[in-house]
C-alpha cells in the first residue's frame, strides 16, 4: 500500500481532477505525465478537457476518500518554500456561477444555496468568503474552437466579482465549468448577448 | 616549410657562435613547447583568477578594482606564460578597445580578459655594455605577457587560433600571440569602471589546462579523479585501486582525504550502490511493473526505466490489468448497488473507469459515475526478433 499520492488539481483554485498512487518508486510525475495534454473532467452531463498548463501536480499523503470522490478535493498549494502542498476538500454545498454576462465581461459569484433565509435588509449579509477567493471557468464552445479560460478573484466581504473581460462571441452558446475556490464544481450553459 | 627538428653538438676545440648556444636554449623551449601542445589542453594551469576589490566613487557609485593573480597558463603553442605578480587590469585599455560600445543598453554584456605571451626586452641592467663601450645586444630575453580585453563575443572563436605546425616551437615570429581567457567583466558607463566579474558567458568559461591521453596509469595501485585540486567534504571522487582484486568505485569526500562509496563495482562484477539503479528496460525478456490506484481520466504511469518512445516504437509492449475499486464510502447519496460501466485504458494510457450506481431499476434510479481503480501495468520488452 502507497503511503503516498499524487494529485493533479487546477492550479489556480486547488481543484483535484485526479489521483493516482505508485507502489514502485519512481520519478517526479508531472501534470503532462499524469494528465497528457488534456486532463478530462466530468461535470454535470458535459464532458470538459483542461489544458495541462492550467494543471499543477502535488505529493501528499494517501488518503482514501480522493480515490472515492477526486472532485470533492482540493490542493491548498504551498505560496512560500517554507511550505508544502495540503489536501482539502471543497463545500459540496456551495459552488460558484457566471452570475453576470454582457458582451464584453462577466461576473463570477456564489449563490445563496437553495432553501436558504434571505440575507436580511441592512445591515448588509454576511460576506460569504471572508479572503479574496480566486475563481477560474473554463468555456467550451462550438466544436474544434479552442477552449476560453476566464479567471480571476471575488473579493472579500463581496459576493460577486468585479466584471473581467472574457472574450466570448456574442451569441454562441458555451458549456462553462465554474470553479470557485473551496466550493464544488459547476456546470452552466452561457450565451453571451 | 617544415624541417626536421635538429640540435647542436659540438666538439673540441669548436669555437662556439652566439648562434650555437641560442641554438642550444631554442632546442630546449622548441621541445618542451611541442610537449606542451601535443600531450596537454591549453589553459590555465595554476591561478590567474579575476580578483576584485570592491571600492565606491566620491559619488557613492560602487564600482569594483580588478586584478589578475599570480599564476601559469599554457597557450595553444606550447607556451609557458607566467604571471609572476598580481596585474591590475587597466580601465585605460578597456576603454580603448570597448569604451564607446558600452551604453546604458549593453551595460550587462560580458567582455572577455585574455592573457597573451610575449617575449620582451630586458630592463637596462640586462644589457651589456663593449669594450669599446657600445651597447651590445641583449643578453636576456624576459618571457613576458599582456593583458588585454576583447570585444563581446571574441570568446567564441578562441578555439580557432592557428595551432603550430608539429615541427615548431611556441610562437612563431610573427604570429598572432595565442590568446587564453582569464575571465569577463562588465563595464559601468557612467563612471567609466568596472562593475562586475565573472567566470562564464555565452557557454563559454574560464578553461584550464587539461591532458591528452588515451592511457592513464598509477604507480601505486591507486588511480582517482576528481573535481577539486584539494578534495573537500563533499567533494565527487571515481577511485579504481586493487583491493579485493580490484575495483571501481564513485563517492564524496568527506572531508578527511576517505572517498565514501555510493556505488562500487567488484572484480565480480558486482555491483553495490546506495542509492537507486535506474535504466533502460532494453533486455530481450526483461519485465518492470508498476502498481498502484488510479482515479478516471489519468494516464498510467509507466515503470521506472520505460520510456513513451520505447512504447510506441513497440520495443517494449504494456500489459495492463485495471480493476474497479468501489468501496461503499464511494456511494453517491442513497445508492447501494453498482455495476461497472467502463474500466479501461486507452492507447494513450489514460483510464475510462466509472461505475453505474443502482437505488432501484428505473432509469431516474441509476447514475453513472466516474471512478477509481486498481491498476498493474507490466512493461514487457519485446524479443528481438520481434516476436
Amino acid at each position: 500500500m502507497s503511503t503516498r499520492m499524487t494529485v493533479v488539481a487546477i492550479r489556480a483554485t486547488g481543484h483535484v481532477l485526479g489521483a493516482l498512487t505508485e507502489l514502485a518508486p519512481g520519478p517526479e510525475l508531472t501534470a503532462a505525465a499524469v494528465a497528457g495534454a488534456a486532463m478530462p473532467v466530468q461535470a454535470g452531463t458535459t464532458a470538459f478537457a483542461v489544458p495541462a498548463a492550467q494543471l499543477a501536480v502535488a505529493s501528499l499523503a494517501f488518503d482514501t476518500r480522493v480515490f472515492d470522490d477526486p472532485y470533492g478535493a482540493r490542493v491548498l498549494f504551498a505560496t512560500s518554500s517554507d511550505q508544502s502542498a495540503s489536501l482539502a476538500f471543497v463545500n459540496g454545498g456551495a459552488h460558484g456561477e457566471v452570475a453576470a454576462i454582457t458582451a464584453d465581461t462577466l461576473a463570477v459569484g456564489i449563490p445563496l444555496p437553495p432553501g436558504a433565509p434571505p440575507p436580511p435588509p441592512p445591515p448588509p449579509p454576511p460576506p460569504p468568503v471572508s479572503v479574496d477567493t480566486p475563481f477560474w471557468v473554463l468555456f467550451q464552445g462550438p466544436a474544434g474552437d479552442p477552449p476560453l479560460i476566464v479567471s480571476g478573484v471575488i473579493a472579500k466581504t463581496t459576493a460577486e466579482s468585479d466584471p473581467v473581460a472574457h472574450g466570448l462571441t456574442s451569441g454562441t452558446s458555451y458549456e462553462a465549468l465554474v470553479l470557485v475556490s473551496g466550493l464544488a464544481a459547476h456546470q452552466q450553459t452561457v450565451t453571451p448577448p | 616549410m617544415s624541417v626536421q627538428p635538429d640540435r647542436p653538438v659540438f666538439s673540441e676545440a669548436q669555437v662556439l657562435a652566439a648562434a650555437d648556444l641560442t641554438r642550444l636554449v631554442d632546442y630546449a623551449a622548441d621541445a618542451e613547447a611541442r610537449h606542451e601542445r601535443m600531450l596537454h589542453l591549453w589553459g590555465i594551469a595554476q591561478g590567474l583568477a579575476l580578483v576584485a576589490e570592491p571600492d565606491t566613487q566620491p559619488g557613492g557609485t560602487a564600482f569594483i578594482r580588478i586584478s589578475v593573480a599570480p599564476g601559469l597558463a599554457i597557450d595553444g603553442t606550447g607556451r609557458q606564460i607566467v604571471v609572476a605578480a598580481s596585474q591590475p587590469l587597466d580601465e585605460g585599455a578597456f576603454e580603448q578597445v570597448n569604451g564607446t560600445t558600452v551604453t546604458d543598453a549593453n551595460r550587462d554584456t560580458w567582455f572577455p580578459v585574455l592573457l597573451t605571451g610575449r617575449d620582451q626586452d630586458p630592463p637596462s641592467e640586462g644589457v651589456t655594455t663593449t669594450s669599446c663601450g657600445h651597447q651590445a645586444a641583449p643578453t636576456r630575453v624576459v618571457e613576458g605577457f599582456e593583458v588585454s580585453f576583447g570585444r563581446a563575443g571574441d570568446e567564441l572563436a578562441l578555439d580557432e587560433q592557428d595551432v603550430p605546425p608539429v615541427d615548431e616551437g611556441p610562437g612563431r615570429p610573427g604570429s598572432v600571440p595565442w590568446r587564453v581567457l582569464l575571465g569577463f567583466v562588465r563595464w559601468n558607463p557612467d563612471i567609466g569602471q568596472f562593475s562586475e566579474k565573472g567566470t562564464s558567458a555565452n557557454g563559454v568559461s574560464v578553461r584550464y589546462a587539461g591532458v591528452l591521453a588515451d592511457e592513464v596509469a598509477a604507480r601505486n595501485g591507486r588511480i582517482e579523479a576528481r573535481t577539486q585540486v584539494t578534495p573537500k567534504l563533499g567533494t565527487p571522487a571515481a577511485v579504481v585501486d586493487e583491493q579485493d582484486g580490484g575495483r571501481f568505485y564513485f563517492g564524496l569526500h568527506d572531508g578527511s582525504g576517505t572517498v565514501t562509496k555510493l556505488l562500487t563495482v567488484s572484480a565480480k562484477g558486482d555491483v553495490t550502490a546506495t542509492g537507486t539503479i535506474r535504466g533502460r528496460l532494453s533486455e530481450s525478456g526483461g519485465v518492470l511493473m508498476q502498481s498502484g490506484i488510479v482515479t478516471d481520466g489519468v494516464l498510467l504511469p509507466l515503470p521506472d526505466g520505460v520510456t513513451q518512445e520505447q512504447v510506441t516504437s513497440g520495443e517494449v509492449v504494456l500489459h495492463v490489468i485495471l480493476t474497479p475499486r468501489v468501496p461503499p464510502s464511494a456511494a453517491p447519496s442513497g445508492k447501494v448497488l453498482w455495476v461497472p460501466a467502463e474500466c479501461r485504458a486507452d492507447d494513450d494510457r489514460r483510464v475510462h473507469c466509472s461505475v453505474t450506481w443502482f437505488s432501484g431499476f428505473t432509469a431516474a434510479e441509476r447514475v453513472i459515475v466516474p471512478a477509481s481503480c486498481d491498476y498493474v501495468l507490466l512493461a514487457a520488452a519485446a524479443s528481438q526478433d520481434g516476436s
